[in-house]
């Protein structure tokens, strides 16, 4: 008999119906990847098997935990099964803590509920948990706060709180999602290491993390479930075109890179310093950061969060001023602050935002955001002349005239990013800076974009510095890449140069850490050691030395300068041991 | 079952708005077109008619008071000054309010704590007793009125609207305005401001019956709006002193000023509710 078995469930918000006649099952021990684009119904599904669904959702069909029914159980039933039988884990473990309760309290909080032990066994317990999924010196973090640890060691924690009471089945929901690469390939290691007994449904919409994790894949579109089966079989040979199309659309370390462009100079920053007042201390965001880029040419920056790659970008943009260094654009050289920028100055640059209904005004419609930097620049042109720049700039991002009049909360992930890239085009500027562009979209919608990004590039020669936080995506629109580690350029090169032959020890563990759609050769290997440290307290010498598997006594002592390798080459790499297995 | 119930409890919140509105724009027509109605006006002092109870004989309504003249029309046209005053003086706390938080909240820095630092000085100020003072000084008319209510009211509106524009100015959407060039007043007025609104007119419900109670307070101290004009205030204060011979000249007033301030409360409170959803229920 299986663990559990899903009986044409089915979730109505209203007339919306978000699941539709969902049945599955999956058997004690088995790992089970529940994968589908954001809106297909698959957190709905995951929430409904512990009962956490917002009261207004109604929900049919039978749920049976080994045979007991869980659709229309009462509350008091539902509590004894939640922690104990059914756990979850959640996306952002920052919402899933109490800020107020040291992380080792609320997990015997949640003892508490469950098992009645004595005070000292709860916490021994608390302590047994948290080694168990890898937190170092587990006596002392239990006495921390949620704040004072990093992202993966908070959802580390979560981790451990969902197996205190041993249950049969894990649910865990996008818990990686919020996380860095090389910290989601541990976490996801961790996660393998834990399937004994238990059995773990993996809710997400890489198929990377489930091709090296799960034997099983159910695939959902629109609240149904349209193709399911193995792992090995369902990859090779997708049953249903919306399968493919994930497939697809999924991020690859493979295929054709972009070639080098010779295009002018058109953005030019020169040992650029970053640095921001924390408690009375200088923190330095960015250190001596040079970067060129030229027209028509795509240059990633590639980090994990604390890289310093958006403080750079904010600096050659001036909304964060710079404290030393240069930056040029077309020749003209910047001012560090955003108010001494002049108007034509600051045509020359602009930005299109990670959250992209954020970055548009609530309360202005489609066609208003897109004229208004016409308003503040070309103040010569009537209303009129506005109102169709504008829409000619909206027809070449692919957006319906019936938009026009909408605003933000009405458009789509990917809708509104065309309307932020519209905004961003319609001054024609000569250099484009995507932050993060498209980390908050789903995988065909993020295609979407970036074809688009490379259809204006190649037609107006704009020259794009794209902000990313995983190579992967930049893989196939990038000409030139640039590694940042701790707010300095540890390595760059052609797209060539760097996915084909990354020499610094931290760009092969980002490499390695992808996780690929390929159940054969699934990626997501974690191959770093412990966390990126504060920037307040940097390492001495090379800044990755603390996390490398090559670092040696020299390390410690002076900075690698970013110098070509091998000598003479646009590879540059910084790292003082790179002749030693440079060629490997 | 649960989805019912849930269901129910929106409906209640939306037909809590609805009735309080309903109510008070009956009370305003009311107050608009009923003196016209009455054969009897305000002023005309009947000496021999005084303290009469309600009746339909000679279209006293609502009964007369001390020297005769109608209570229907006097409670009417007091309701009409006492929403006027209230409506005046929060819209005019409103215009100050909000501009003077926005921008000093969108400044930040510097200009920021100096402006509120003026706040906070002038919400040390007893303003009652100030009003008092020039009311003896300079006799009772209605602009001090407006003055007074107004200059306690922009305080509060000007703080709450302060520390919203202070996380709306760190959202992208104005560093993305910021990037084009925007000018600042602008941004203060084309992208902060439209997005105070749900706030603000919740806000501004609730303010609404507070400026009632201080108008009401400094009418009932004596120094409201000048004799013959009567606001609900005054009404009271009236009837209070012949509450053993008419008990109808403090009741009835008493009775439109306690609906008023009810409903008004509901719908600050009704709004509220519905702008909340409307913050977390429109993206999914």
């Amino acid at each position: 008999m299986s663990l559990l078995d899903v009986t044409d469930l089915t979730i109505r918000y209203g007339d919306d119906t978000v699941v539709d006649g969902l049945s599955w099952s999956i058997d004690a021990g088995e790992s089970v990847g529940l994968v589908g684009e954001s809106g297909a119904g698959k957190s709905q599904a995951g929430l409904a098997l512990l009962g956490l669904l917002p009261d207004k959702a109604s929900v049919s069909g039978s749920i049976r935990l080994q045979g007991d029914e869980l659709v229309g159980a009462p509350e008091r039933t539902l509590r004894t099964i939640r922690g104990r039988r059914i756990a979850m884990v959640f996306q952002d473990p920052s919402l899933a803590l109490n800020p107020y309760l040291t992380v080792g309290r609320q997990l015997e909080l949640v003892v508490a509920n469950h098992e009645s032990l004595t005070a000292r066994a709860a916490s021994r317990r608390v302590v047994d948990a948290l080694a168990r999924v890898g937190l170092p010196d587990a006596l002392r973090q239990a006495k921390s706060y949620p704040h004072e640890l990093s992202g993966g060691m908070r959802q580390r924690v979560t981790i451990a709180a969902a197996l205190l009471c041993n249950p049969d089945l894990l649910v865990a929901d996008e818990p990686t999602t919020a996380l860095d690469v090389t910290v989601q390939a541990d976490i996801l290691a961790l996660l393998d290491t834990l399937l004994d007994d238990m059995a773990l449904l993996l809710i997400t919409h890489d198929l990377g993390v489930v091709a090296g994790h799960c034997e099983r894949v159910l695939v959902m579109d629109s609240g149904r479930l349209v193709d399911s089966g193995q792992t090995s079989g369902l990859f090779r040979a997708p049953g249903n075109d919306r399968t493919k199309a994930m497939l697809d659309a999924a991020p690859r370390l493979d295929g054709k890179l972009r070639e080098a462009v010779a295009g002018e100079i058109l953005l030019n920053t020169d040992s650029l310093r970053v640095e921001y007042a924390v408690n009375r201390r200088r923190l330095a965001a960015v250190r001596d950061a040079s970067l060129t880029l030229r027209a028509g040419e795509t240059l990633a920056v590639v980090g994990e969060s604390g890289s310093g790659k958006t403080s750079l970008a904010r600096a050659v943009l001036g909304l964060v001023p710079a404290s030393s260094g240069r930056v040029v654009v077309a020749g003209t050289t910047q001012r560090a602050e955003l108010r001494r920028r002049s108007l034509a100055d600051r045509r020359l640059l602009s930005l299109v935002f990670q959250d992209p209904v954020g970055s548009l005004s609530p309360s202005m419609t489609v066609r208003e955001i897109v004229s208004e930097p016409l308003a503040v620049h070309e103040t010569a042109m009537t209303p009129d002349e506005r109102a169709d720049r504008a829409s000619a700039v909206l027809a070449e991002v692919n957006i319906d005239p019936e938009f026009y009049g909408r605003y933000p909360h009405e458009l789509s992930g990917g809708q509104a990013q065309r309307v932020a890239i519209a905004r961003a085009l319609v001054l024609e500027p000569r250099v484009l800076v995507c932050d993060e562009a498209v980390a908050s979209l789903d995988g065909s919608v993020r295609r979407r974009i970036l074809d688009l990004l490379e259809a204006i590039q190649a037609e107006s020669g704009l020259a794009i510095l794209f902000i990313a936080h995983d190579l992967a995506v930049v893989r196939h629109i990038a000409h030139r890449v640039a590694v940042m580690y701790l707010g300095r350029i540890v390595e760059s090169g052609t797209a060539a140069d760097v996915f084909e032959q990354p020499i610094h020890p931290y760009t092969r563990a980002l490499l390695k850490a992808v996780p690929l759609p390929d159940p054969l050769a699934p990626g997501g290997v974690a191959s770093l050691e412990g966390e990126i440290p504060s920037p307040l307290d940097p390492p001495s010498g090379c800044g990755f030395r603390t996390r490398c598997s090559a670092a040696a006594d020299v390390c410690a002592g002076t900075v690698p300068a970013l110098e070509p390798f091998p000598d003479g080459s646009s590879h540059r790499v910084a790292c003082l041991r790179s002749a030693e297995f440079g060629d490997e | 079952m649960i989805a019912a119930t849930n269901l129910a409890g929106r409906l209640a919140t939306t037909r809590l708005v609805r009735i309080s509105a309903a109510v008070l724009a009956l009370i305003a027509l009311l107050a608009i077109v009923g003196p016209f109605l009455s054969p009897h006006d305000a002023r005309t002092a009947d000496f021999g008619n005084q303290l009469a109870p309600p009746s339909l004989a000679g279209w006293h309504l609502f009964g007369t008071d001390g020297l005769g003249r109608d209570l229907f029309v006097r409670t009417l046209e007091g309701t009409r000054l006492t929403l006027l005053v209230a409506v005046v003086a929060s819209f005019v706390s409103l215009i100050i309010g909000v501009s003077y938080g926005a921008i000093a909240g969108y400044a930040g820095g510097r200009v920021d704590a100096v402006m509120m630092r003026i706040v906070d000085t002038l919400y040390a100020m007893p303003f009652i007793f100030f009003v008092i003072l020039l009311m003896v000084a300079f006799g009772r008319n209605y602009v001090l009125i407006f003055v007074a209510i107004g200059a306690v009211n922009w305080l509060d509106m000007a703080r709450i609207v302060r520390g919203q524009t202070l996380s709306l100015r760190e959202r992208e959407f104005v560093a993305a305005a910021r990037l084009i060039g925007v000018p600042a007043w602008r941004i203060v007025f084309r992208h902060i401001t439209p997005n105070l609104l749900g706030i603000v007119i919740v806000y501004l419900t609730l303010t609404i019956p507070q400026a009632i109670l201080i108008e009401s307070f400094l009418s009932f101290l004596g120094l409201g709006a000048p004799e013959p004009d009567a606001s609900l205030g005054m009404l009271v204060h009236d009837g209070a002193s012949v509450l053993e011979q008419a008990p109808s000249a403090l009741l009835i007033p008493s009775f439109f000023l306690f609906v008023i301030l009810l409903s008004f409360n509901f719908l600050g409170d009704g709004l509220r509710d519905v702008f909340d959803l409307r913050a977390t229920g429109t993206r999914r």
